[in-house]
Order: structure tokens, then sequence, then C-alpha cells
């Protein structure tokens, strides 16, 4: 009992870390560049493709395909940043929603013209299958190597922005814009990086999830309801935000499906309500 | 010398409003101009303008001769001119350290070097910028504005809300900066004497144009005009 407890946590954070992992680049934009990406789930489509089908066309080994997906998702976002993106940035959020809506619309379709409707495979290599016992409880393998990988990003996120120049210069940009540029920072240049950025690390999170969330074309409307929730209930724009709140929607997700499988669904949408009602700005929201 | 900055005619405001109407000036090298007159007549607006923060209906703004309107903000900053804006407008997430090395750009001046000019800064440097007194902010604003290395600073009301003793520091300061750095200076300040007094020529506007122009020796003895043109406090 308990050790079935212990378990369903687990994989709860596992599926919280993916949609940490995912959501970050989304918080970003939304919170510190005021944009409203509803298509953010199609980049995380596109590093999951990427990854499978360099797997199954081009036979790379799937920890190969990882670094790939995130600088293919990552080329991805900053051209399309470039070319339509910023042009939306000034413009009210009901265009932007309309806009990036139908950019998942387009993605979707595309992708199945493309690619066809069907679920696309993923071949983990050995040592990630499997159980791993822990003081006689069993742990997925893959779902380990997961949550350390994002415990990773998630440090190596978190020093970026606290420790490096460049993270010091989105902070400033993030205060003030009119100030970071009166004072040499390119706004846009770092704004455009850090989309970059965001989209990359969506597509690593769409590649490392295609045995956790499935990948199909369909993907980015699907779970574009629980990139939401991690940027409302964390917050916009900080990192801890989003980790907290995907640890509590990754963990109530599954318990919830786990032990009330008849409204297992919809547990996260009370706790939705609930917490944006204690906390209308998000858990850790910058605006008052 | 040779002009460093001309503004020739400029016209400019915010969206379709027009606040500066025709506004002529020039700066040498090295040269230091006061900006005076009462509140609201475009003292700041000009400022911002230079920096390209605002629309640009007419005239010319050109830096050692290459004209400037079509620069971005951050490229005007990068060619030397360096902001010190009204209301400081301190980044609160950045440490008094990460002010000065996010933006700082190659040349004489570093972080070590303002931290010398500025010691309070020194015992301050973890802080963050919502955490400084009004003095503090000033210097940081100051210290952050020299890490870009510019060959001219834009002093907006630089002791606006201090305490004397903090003014009198700072005037040194600015003053130090003026007349050893080869910097050339525009000095926007309510205290007229006080900028007249830092100035080698003054400029006063009223609702927008330039209404009088000399030197700021001159200005400053001739109580008359200076009474006129500024409420002198």
């Amino acid at each position: 009992m308990v050790g079935n407890f212990i378990g369903v946590l687990f994989d709860g954070v596992a599926y919280g870390s993916l949609l940490f992992v995912i959501s970050i680049g989304l918080s970003v934009t939304m919170g510190l560049m005021n944009f409203v990406n509803l298509a953010h789930g199609a980049f995380a489509m596109v590093g999951g493709y990427a990854c499978a089908l360099l797997m199954t066309r081009a036979g790379m080994p799937f920890l190969a395909t990882l670094p790939v997906a995130f600088v293919v998702a990552a080329v991805a976002g900053i051209a399309l940043e470039r070319t339509l993106y910023q042009r939306l940035y000034k413009a009210t959020h009901l265009d932007q929603v309309m806009f990036t809506i139908g950019v998942v619309f387009m993605a979707v379709a595309a992708t199945t013209w493309v690619f066809g409707p069907s679920q696309q495979p993923v071949r983990l290599p050995e040592f990630l299958r499997g159980q791993v016992k822990v003081a006689g409880v069993g742990f997925g393998a893959y779902r380990l190597f997961l949550v350390a990988v994002v415990a990773a990003i998630t440090v190596a996120l978190h020093l970026t922005m606290t420790r490096t120049r460049f993270g010091a210069q989105v902070r400033a940009a993030v205060d003030n814009p009119v100030a970071a540029a009166g004072l040499g920072i390119d706004v846009n240049r770092v704004f455009g990086v850090t989309f970059a950025l965001g989209s990359g690390l969506a597509g690593l999170g769409g590649a490392l999830g295609i045995d956790v969330l499935g990948l199909e074309p369909t993907f980015p409307l699907k779970y574009m309801v629980y990139f939401l929730l991690v940027v409302a209930i964390g917050g916009a724009g900080t990192i801890k935000g989003g980790l907290v709140a995907a640890m509590i929607l990754g963990i109530c997700d599954v318990a919830g499906k786990y032990y009330v499988p008849q409204i297992g669904s919809f547990i996260i949408y009370f706790l939705m309500v609930a917490l944006m009602i204690a906390f209308p700005a998000g858990l850790y929201g910058r605006r008052s | 010398m040779a002009e460093l900055l001309v503004v020739d005619g400029v016209t400019a405001g915010y969206g379709e409003s027009v606040v500066l109407d025709d506004v002529s000036l020039s700066l040498e090298e090295g040269d230091r101009l006061a900006l005076l007159g009462r509140n609201g007549v475009g003292k700041t607006t000009l400022l911002v303008t230079l920096m390209g923060l605002t629309r640009l209906h007419r005239g010319r703004i050109s830096w050692r001769g290459a004209d400037l309107a079509a620069l971005p903000t951050h490229r005007r900053s990068h060619l030397g001119i360096g902001w010190v804006p009204q209301e400081r407008l301190m980044f609160a997430s950045l440490t008094v350290d990460e002010h000065l090395t996010s933006v700082a750009r190659p040349g004489p001046w570093t972080p070590a070097r303002a931290y010398k000019l500025f010691p309070r800064l020194a015992e301050r440097r973890g802080n963050y910028g919502n955490q400084l007194s009004g003095g503090e902010q000033q210097m940081l604003a100051i210290a952050r504005a020299l890490m870009v290395n510019p060959a001219l600073l834009l002093l907006d009301e630089p002791m606006e809300g201090l305490a004397p003793i903090i003014v009198q520091e700072l005037m040194n300061v600015v003053r130090e900066l003026a007349e050893e750095g080869g910097m050339a200076v525009i000095v926007v300040e309510q205290h007229a004497r006080l900028a007249l007094s830092l100035t080698r020529q003054a400029v006063v506007l009223e609702r927008g144009r330039v209404v009088h122009r000399g030197p700021s020796a001159e200005l400053a003895r001739d109580a008359d005009t200076l009474h006129r043109l500024v409420a002198v406090a």
C-alpha cells in the first residue's frame, strides 16, 4: 500500500517533470514577453517527430536524437519568431490567440499530411526499460531517467538565469525594457534567444515524452490545456512557479486517475479552479 | 572641437502629439550643456528623443555627422550615449553588480572603476535594484550609464528628491566626470543654479521651444532673466 503510494507519487513526479520541461518556454513567453503562444505544444511535437523519425528512418539511437530534437525545435522556434511572432508582440491578446491557434491547426494538418495520423513509436535503449528496485519499491527505469534529466535541466536553467550576463540581460529586459534598451541591451535579440531556448526545451520535452505522453499529430491540441495550466497555476514568468505547478499537476493527475478513475480526468480542473481562486496571479505570480 | 551632437529643427512627441517644436542645439566633444525650463516644457522629452524613444515628426539628429534617426535605441547607446533616466529606472531583479556587468561595454570605464567612484555602491553590490536608497539608486544610475563608456552623458534631473548632502556628493562626481573625463554632458535639472554651475552653455525651453540660449555663467548672473524663464528655487 505504502509502496504503491510511493510508486504513484513517483510517476506523478516524472509526469510533472515532462510537463515542466515542455511548459517552461511557454511560461517565459507569456510571463516575460507578454505573448500568448497557444502553439507552444507544436514545438514540442517538432522535437518529438525529430526524435522518432531519426530513430525509425535514420537508425539513430534514442539518446543521440535528444540534442537534435532540442536544436530542431529551437531553430523552428526562432524561424517563426523572426518571421511571424515578432509582428504580433504589440498586437492584442485576442489577435495572438487567433494567430497561434491557427499555427496549431496548420501544424496538426501538416503533420498528418506528411507523416500520417498514427502514433509514432519510440525504441528506448535496453538500460532504460524495465524496473529498478529501490528498497523493495519498483521504479520505472525510464521515469528515473526522466526525473534526472529534468533535474539537471532545471539546475542549468536556474544557473543561466541567475549567474550569467545573458540571464541578467533577460531579467533587465523584463524588469524595464525601455531602460534596458537605453543602456544598450538589444531587447529583441534577448527575447529571440529566450524564445528559441524555450522552444528547444519544448522540443526536448516532446522527445523525452514520447514514451509517456505519446506522439501523434494532435499532440499540440491534446496537451495544450496542461501546458497552459502549468503557466496559469505557477504564475507566468517564473521557473520556480512552473516547476511547483508542474509537479502539483503531474502528481494530482496521476494519483487522481489511479485512485478515483471515475473522475480522474477532472481532478486537475477542480484543482485549477481552487488554486486560481486562492492565487489569482499564480503561486509565484509577478503581476499584482 | 568637432561637433558631437547636432539637433536640427526637431519636432517630436509621443504618438501623434507634439511636445518638442522645432528645437535646435549643438554640442561639441566634451562640452557641457544645461537644459532648463519649467515643469512639462519638454526637457525630458528631448533627452528621450535623443535615445530614440519618441516619435520624430520632423528634423534631424546627427551624431558625429551621421544621422541617428534610423538607429534603434540600443544602438544609440552603443555609439556612446550614456542615459541616466529620470526616475532612475532601476532593474528590480538585478543586483547592483549585475546592473553594471549586464550593460558593460569595453572601454576605460569598468565596474571596478565605478566602485572606486562610488564606494557606497561597492558596499551594496549584492543588493537588488529595489533595495537601495534614493541616493544610492542615483549613484547606480550614473555608474550604470558609465558602463557603456559614453562620449555623452545625459543626466535627467539627477538631484531630484535627494538630501542636500547627497546632492553635494553627486555634484562633485559629476563635475569630476565632466572636467576630467572629456565626456560631454547634458544636464536637465530643476535646480537651475546647480545646473548652470556645472555647465558651459545653457538652453532654456518653454512649451517645447527654445526661448533662450547662451553661456551658463552669463545666465547665472542675470537673475531677472533666469527668474523669468525658470522658476528659481
